[in-house]
């Protein structure tokens, strides 16, 4: 529960800090802002990834011990959407306009996403300074930033972009969770398909409405002003 | 006797710290008065006598420890939270240069924090430990009171001038420094200022770490930084905002 607490938190400080600190400089550079944001957060999943592999003499790759997570293929996205200039950049600058809450509800009802399973013989946490929790914290308080950012630079596009962008995030999201439960299917045994495994992905799939709505709100806004 | 965190064990260095205190808003008062007209030149001289002041006390303690345990720990090393003095005071009291305003800021608002952190501990410093003195609690508590001292100075002189700009620059070298406290904390697997993992110092902290986990303990640590550095400078900025548009609107009036 604190954990959650403290994943929500970050979640939303981490954007509120980082947008004073434009505004106060006059920054305005976006594009370049994001650029940062996901070069840092990057190397932070790296140091999760290396973090969570070392507990585990052989580590045996893939597994469901070794998780990817949503955030992992958010970060791939992202780089693609700052660095190619191509159609293959807008499409994922478009997705990461729409999914960048993900990581966040998803870990909300998922926490094995960001909490080492590692455990020594007595039953205890290998990470015993808690680690990767801080890391994936602040790496979705970058995440969403860099959605945030994304959709303001997308905020003045029409409604039948945005109604694509929609169907681009929930396709990409859908083939997430196959990939996913199919890798839990074949390599982990008795893995616990409860109610939060359910939760997670639904509730997840409905946090990309929430941006959409609020570029679609802005859309009809800015025509009721013009019109 | 312990309220909330505060413990209130040895009285002896409760009486000293707060009879410093006094003493020391007393010296500041007395020096904004007398310096009041002076250029900046001169009002950055006190500083100056405290920096030499904090050298020499700092180089004297590790002498003292090095002759009493035989070497000297790790984290015995000037990195903690209150030795940012030595590296922030001749930053800005020597020679103006790009850091200047930013180490004044340091200078000021951690500081006065800082002092916050040594009533919650001094409770557990005995200065007469064991029948003898004991020089280092007293080294400690002389060291913040200049610290203390210095960060009301500069306020009560104006030599620093708080806007909200300069706020990002503070959170920024404040969190930079909790970050590398933890990292060397981790590698060391010792206590560096109050950031380190099992020290029973500060109990806020000890609490923070086993509810939450060191780290994250430190990251609620650097966020909470950033709010009181954001909420500080913000409400100085406000109230000088309101002050500005007081007086312009009195001057409007005096020349209608």
């Amino acid at each position: 529960m604190l954990n959650n607490i403290l994943l929500v938190v970050f979640t939303l400080c981490i954007p509120v800090i980082l947008f004073v600190s434009l505004y106060l400089f006059k920054y305005k550079n976006l594009v370049k802002v994001n650029k940062i944001i996901i070069i840092v957060t990057l190397c932070l999943e790296l140091l999760r990834f290396f973090y969570n592999a070392s507990f585990y003499d052989k580590a045996k790759t893939p597994s469901g011990e070794l998780t990817f997570s949503f955030i992992s293929f958010f970060i791939v996205f992202a780089l693609f959407a700052s660095f190619n200039k191509g159609k293959l950049g807008e499409f994922f600058s478009r997705v990461t306009s729409l999914t960048f809450l993900i990581p966040m509800f998803f870990a909300i009802f998922a926490p094995r996403v960001y909490l080492a399973l590692a455990k020594d013989e007595a039953g205890n946490s290998l990470d015993i300074y808690q680690i990767e929790n801080a890391l994936y914290f602040v790496e979705s308080g970058l995440v969403t930033t860099f959605g945030l950012i994304s959709l303001y630079l997308y905020k003045d596009k029409n409604i039948k972009f945005h109604m694509f962008s929609l169907l681009f995030s929930i396709g990409i999201y859908t083939l997430y969770t196959l990939i996913s439960i199919g890798t839990k299917y074949l390599w982990e045994i008795n893995y616990d398909y409860d109610l939060s495994f359910y939760l997670s992905i639904f509730i997840s799939l409905a946090s990309i409405f929430i941006p959409f709505v609020t570029l679609v709100g802005y859309s009809l806004n800015k025509k009721k002003i013009e019109g | 006797m312990k309220v909330l965190m505060f413990n209130f064990k040895y009285w002896n260095s409760i009486g000293v710290l707060l009879a410093g205190i006094v003493i020391t808003i007393v010296l500041v008062v007395l020096g904004t008065i007398f310096l009041k007209n002076k250029d900046e030149k001169t009002k950055l001289l006190p500083i100056k006598v405290c920096f030499y002041i904090l050298v020499i006390m700092e180089i004297a303690k590790i002498y003292y420890l090095i002759s009493r345990d035989g070497g000297f720990n790790v984290n015995r090393f000037p990195i903690v939270f209150c030795s940012i003095v030595m590296y922030t005071y001749p930053l800005f009291c020597f020679k103006n240069n790009k850091l200047s305003d930013l180490a004044m800021g340091m200078s000021v608002l951690p500081c006065l924090i800082s002092i916050l952190f040594v009533f919650l501990t001094v409770g557990d410093y005995d200065l007469m430990q064991s029948g003898s003195f004991n020089i280092i609690h007293f080294h400690s508590i002389i060291y913040h009171l200049i610290m203390f001292g210095v960060s009301l100075y500069l306020i009560t002189t104006k030599l620093y001038k708080f806007e909200f700009k300069k706020s990002v620059g503070i959170g920024v070298c404040l969190s930079l420094y909790v970050l590398m406290a933890t990292v060397i904390t981790l590698f060391i697997k010792g206590d560096i200022s109050f950031f380190g993992y099992g020290f029973n110092g500060s109990p806020v902290f000890n609490f923070l770490y086993k509810s939450i986990g060191y780290v994250p303990g430190n990251l609620c640590i650097i966020l909470l930084m950033w709010i009181l550095t954001f909420l500080t400078y913000g409400l100085i900025a406000l109230c000088s905002k309101k002050k500005n548009k007081v007086v312009k609107n009195e001057e409007i009036k005096e020349v209608k």
